[in-house]
């Protein structure tokens, strides 16, 4: 009776995205999502970025009541500890260059999971796919090599030729199909949250076009992002398990109970009336590089199962529905060719690789230093110099300003050190994201040599 | 302005599990702390130099996972709560 042409394992947009795609390719489809809806165990303020309108087609169409795109973003660089003031701030709109619209038109789409997961999940059972929700998948179901089925936790059995595990960052079907034991502690992050309630009306006010706040300053940071009746305060990122069992306690959570002290949070708190509503922990994972142990026989793993978001700011949701939605095309094909072996569905994590998902992996150990590097003292001084120059530069009140102007070139001596430690970073990921061109010019160039050689006249120098 | 506190496990809503899905083998178990240092909800204690889990921690478990992932001994066994149990986001 549960014969499935696909087995989702996970309700969340990847389980989705891989199902409807699935569905509609004509395959007999079931999502098993441990939650009582879909949404309810996933957690940490949620932008969808443009990549998601870009890539698939339905996003145009999403509608959901905290939908909020935002215009504008704000980064505050926020003073050392104790303060809770902030040095500098800017804000800017999306930008001008890019390669397809809808990436000038916002920066993210905001909104709560549960609203966002539901749409999804929505749009795959009007496809066809079967949604049993409070299922847990415990475990799975062999058949000589390959993963044939999957087991709930009620001990229902449920049977297909391939199982696409969309099931989160600690994904049981991953242990079970024997493709991973646990997450290395320097693979994973712990986000922690804290939504507030809010008069929207009040936000709508206060907030105007803008919506998401990241902070930065000497070890510290964390982010505010804002929907249509609330708003998420998170910790500061880009510290992984392994830094904080270094450090010997906690940053995550103490994280954000700083923030919410940061005088720009009490402010918003105070004009919207906000009062907390929800504690979160958002375990995530954040690679260096681009995981290869993403398949087995008759089993794909995909999203935070399979460690796809990116290793700068760990962005999840566009890749969990990327690699998802190429599991289910893998799955399709595999149907047609009747092959549900490790060697096929390597086709799978192959055309990952080298899709847009795998190649945000490039220069990613460095990608992630770097944005750990935010919270340094270096990157705050950085900003420290850079308002200074500013000050002088454009707007001083506190001296004759051609006295004020004098003061700009020393100002930029001193940033030097930092541009250096900037540097240090920048250099080595534009290096890797350029050596093919850089391979390709060099080509050029040595073809190009003998006839420049020919057409060069001697010179003093030569015979 | 006045300060405002965040009690985390005031703003947790958990459907509590009928059944453990944590637990923790003292054989394996050598009391270093890292489960202590890494629960966010502060569910962890070393007790006559073991780990030991607060006898309520099914009502605040957020299921993150974090505690079995920092185990270098693998005492610790960690699965989910049954379907329709544990915690519920309902602004994730």
């Amino acid at each position: 009776m549960n014969n499935y042409d696909l087995i989702v394992v996970g309700g969340g947009p990847g389980g989705s995205a891989a199902a409807k795609e699935a569905a509609d390719a004509g395959l007999k489809v079931v999502i098993l999502e441990r939650g009582r809806f879909c949404g309810e165990k996933n957690s940490s303020g949620f932008g969808l970025a443009p990549k998601a309108a870009r890539d698939f087609d339905y996003i145009k169409d999403l509608d959901v009541p905290s939908l909020w795109s935002t215009k504008f973003g704000v980064m505050h660089i926020v003073e050392p500890m104790p303060s809770n003031s902030e040095r500098m701030t800017w804000g800017l709109t999306p930008p001008k260059r890019n390669s397809y619209p809808q990436a000038s038109e916002y920066l993210v789409q905001m909104m709560y999971r549960p609203e966002f997961d539901q749409w999804m999940a929505d749009l795959a059972t009007k496809a066809g796919a079967e949604l049993k929700l409070a299922t847990l998948a415990t475990d799975v179901i062999w058949e000589g090599k390959n993963v044939a089925g999957v087991v709930d936790g009620k001990g229902n059995t449920y049977r297909a030729p391939v199982v696409i595990a969309a099931d989160g960052a600690h994904s049981l079907m991953a242990n079970k199909a024997g493709i991973r034991k646990r997450w290395d502690k320097d693979q994973i992050a712990v986000l922690a949250t804290v939504d507030f309630e809010a008069d929207p009306e009040r936000i709508a006010e206060y907030c105007g076009d803008t919506n998401v706040h990241i902070f930065m300053g000497p070890d510290r940071g964390g982010y505010c992002t804002i929907c249509r009746d609330g708003f998420h305060i998170g910790s500061r990122p880009a510290k992984t398990l392994q830094s904080e069992i270094d450090a010997g306690r906690n940053l995550s959570t103490r994280s954000v109970i700083d923030n919410v002290q940061l005088d720009f949070i009490q402010r918003l708190i105070k004009a919207t009336r906000a009062r907390p509503r929800e504690f979160q922990l958002h375990f995530l994972p954040w690679l260096k590089t681009f995981n290869e142990r993403i398949f087995t026989g008759g089993l794909m793993l995909t999203g935070d199962a399979a460690g796809v978001p990116e290793p700068f700011m760990a962005e999840g949701v566009w890749q969990a529905m990327y690699s998802s939605r190429l599991a289910a095309q893998v799955a399709v094909r595999a149907h047609g060719d009747k092959d549900f072996s490790k060697a096929y569905l390597k086709k799978y994590m192959e055309e990952l690789k080298v899709s847009p998902v795998g190649v945000d992996f490039t220069s990613g150990t460095v990608l992630r230093d770097f944005f750990a590097a935010w919270t340094s003292q270096t990157f705050y001084d950085l900003f420290d110099n850079l308002a200074d120059a500013m000050f002088y530069s454009m707007l001083t009140f506190a001296e004759p300003h051609a006295h004020g102007m004098l003061r700009v070139p020393a100002i930029m001596v001193d940033m030097i050190p930092q541009l250096l430690f900037m540097s240090r970073y920048y250099f080595p990921i534009a290096e890797e994201a350029s050596r093919d061109k850089i391979k390709g010019f060099l080509a050029g160039t040595k073809m190009v040599a003998p006839m420049l050689q020919n057409m060069m006249k001697a010179t003093a120098g030569g015979k | 302005m006045e300060k405002l506190l965040i009690e985390k496990r005031e703003l947790v809503t958990v459907i509590e599990s009928p059944v453990d899905f944590i637990s923790v083998d003292h054989e394996k178990c050598v009391g270093c702390k890292n489960c202590v240092i890494i629960c966010g909800m502060n569910l962890w204690k070393i007790r006559d130099g073991k780990a030991v889990l607060e006898t309520d921690y099914k009502k605040f478990c957020t299921e993150c996972a974090s505690c079995y992932t920092v185990c270098d001994y693998d005492a610790i066994k960690f699965t989910f709560p049954p379907g329709g149990y544990g915690i519920v986001y309902q602004r994730g």
